[in-house]
């Protein structure tokens, strides 16, 4: 889909789920992918949002940057409230109350909503095979409260709660797979998306609420403060992200995997880690470290996208 | 601006002053179903799905909803007998058309319509509802007027001759409706399947990265219509410092 370049974003959807005035810091890739995800699912959504950034930057009572239904919940419950919105509908259709048609039950949630606290309510709700998407906006830590790390903090970054300097090289844990772990529940429909590449992001946002029963899309989202790099950055970074093979964009059908943008060479990692003020104190070995461990990743998901 | 109030099925709505009944109605969230229109690209009103009937000063009239523009105190109505019965005319006419399109297999799911009346075993293509959203497409986005109307011949396809101006964007491929115009890249090649036809266009290499980023027709139009030196995509946008 990202072949499209030119001319197609005059044809994007003029549509605006997430309408301006909200309390993004500048040069948010969350904020840009909620934008592109509220285009692609249209007026008939229901969202519902865990505790996080995208909470507190969109609600500040008494305003809403809102144009759609919204529910605010806990950290722990977007899964259980997601299905439970998606019941309602269901049971309100069959009564009569509403008329039929398709309504999305969307749940967004950060990294910490989704691979730490929400992680059960979220398997359950995949388990049950509700029909509602999950997005997971993964900026790889707790940013909304000052950048603790959690289970999403890849290697080697510095956070406030894992903090380099001479004897800690930052986070000492590699990041949670998350998308795997939601594909081992044998769900429809599971993706990887990043906003750097925003039709491509659309397309599978679009794919996950057409598709009947839970599915799930992953979406990398570049955060200029808890990161640290230039706020003008935030496009660029994504790609190297994504060309460097640190967070690479598949998609999953039906357990079978299809990666959506393969280089004929992987950039150097050090591209990607350079770039940022939270690696600034990695050494060569580490640099190293981290370049075998994403090339074996790589790998092991190109031997996947053969298989399957 | 001026907001306009007007009825459509009994809801009161307001809409901005000079949109169409499509634009008010999606707005309010009413449901027209459409073909041939697209929110980016100025309306013709060629498939006519979504007439509705109109009225005001006692008199009723079906009109195109998507070339109509609001007045104040229309009264609009989306699903009268009136309406369906060319709805189901026309769907049943796109069935003969199109069968294999899945917009208008959905459609005719949805009104009851299960096989044409009519069909016709000599064409060849089976996809083309012929909206024609490619050709305004290429020609009010795009400016390069690659696809032509068909000329002369009645419901004749788009175009059936391979387009000398095509610069390989695909903004055809994305706004078809029915997937009868589609576009893949498969090593150094694009690939676009229109009208049983297979059009490939050659990827420009990027020297650093090693990645096929555009096709080189569209790079040399570029260059043309920017006035741009000559080694200027020599590089992709990614490793361009």
């Amino acid at each position: 889909m990202e072949t499209f370049s030119v001319y197609v974003p005059k044809l994007a959807p003029k549509y605006e789920g997430l309408v301006p005035g909200h309390r993004f810091c500048i040069g948010c890739g969350e904020a840009l992918a909620v934008r592109l995800a509220s285009k692609a699912l249209g007026r008939d959504t229901v969202i519902t949002c865990a505790t996080g950034c995208l909470e507190i930057c969109t609600s500040g009572f008494p305003q809403t940057s809102w144009n759609v239904p919204w529910i605010h919940t806990l950290f722990e419950n977007v899964g259980a409230v997601a299905s439970g919105v998606e019941s309602g509908l269901k049971a309100q259709m069959r009564k009569g109350k509403i008329p039929e048609k398709k309504i999305n039950s969307v749940g967004m949630a950060g990294d910490g909503g989704t691979s730490d606290i929400g992680l059960q309510a979220l398997s359950g709700a995949l388990e049950r095979g509700h029909d509602f998407l999950y997005l997971c906006f993964d900026n790889e830590a707790y940013m909304n409260t000052g950048v603790q790390r959690s289970s999403a903090t890849p290697y080697g970054a510095s956070t406030t709660t894992s903090p380099a300097g001479k004897v800690s090289i930052g986070q000492k844990t590699w990041k949670k797979n998350l998308p795997d772990i939601v594909a081992a529940h044998n769900i429809p429909y599971v993706a990887t998306a990043c906003p750097s590449y925003p039709f491509d992001l659309m397309e599978k946002v679009k794919k996950g609420a057409e598709t009947e029963g839970p599915a799930y899309v992953h979406i990398f989202s570049p955060c200029p403060t808890g990161w640290r790099y230039p706020v003008d950055l935030t496009v660029r970074i994504g790609r190297l992200a994504v060309e460097s093979g640190v967070f690479p964009l598949y998609e999953v059908e039906d357990g079978s995997y299809k990666l959506n943008f393969d280089f004929p060479k992987l950039r150097p990692v050090r591209d990607y880690l350079k770039a940022q003020g939270r690696f600034r104190h990695l050494s060569d070995d580490e640099i190293q470290n981290i370049q075998q461990r994403v090339e074996k990743e790589y790998k092991k998901l190109k031997v996947r996208c053969q298989e399957t | 601006m001026k907001e306009v109030k007007l009825n459509i099925d009994g809801k009161r709505v307001q809409a901005k002053e000079g949109s169409t009944i499509v634009e008010a109605a999606r707005e309010a969230g009413i449901r027209i179903p459409t073909l041939c229109h697209h929110e980016g690209i100025s309306p013709i009103g060629s498939c006519r799905l979504c007439s509705v009937e109109i009225s005001g000063d006692g008199k009723s009239k079906v009109v195109p909803a998507c070339t109509q523009p609001i007045e104040e105190g229309l009264t609009v109505k989306t699903t009268t007998e009136r309406v369906l019965k060319i709805r189901r005319r026309l769907i049943d006419r796109l069935l003969t058309r199109a069968p294999e399109a899945q917009v208008v297999q959905d459609l005719a799911n949805e009104y009851g319509i299960k096989k044409a009346k009519t069909q016709d075993t000599e064409q060849k293509c089976v996809s083309c509802d012929l909206c024609c959203l490619c050709v305004r497409v290429c020609d009010e986005i795009v400016g390069m007027k690659a696809i032509g109307k068909p000329d002369g011949e009645k419901g004749n396809m788009p175009f059936l001759q391979n387009p000398k101006a095509c610069i390989a964007c695909g903004a055809c491929a994305y706004v078809c409706p029915t997937g009868e115009i589609q576009m893949e890249d498969v090593g150094d090649t694009r690939i676009i399947h229109r009208w049983g036809r297979q059009e490939e266009y050659k990827l420009k290499k990027c020297s650093v990265c090693g990645s096929y980023f555009a096709p080189e027709v569209q790079l040399e139009y570029f260059k043309k219509k920017a006035n741009l030196p000559d080694d200027y995509f020599d590089v992709c946008p990614d490793c361009r410092k």
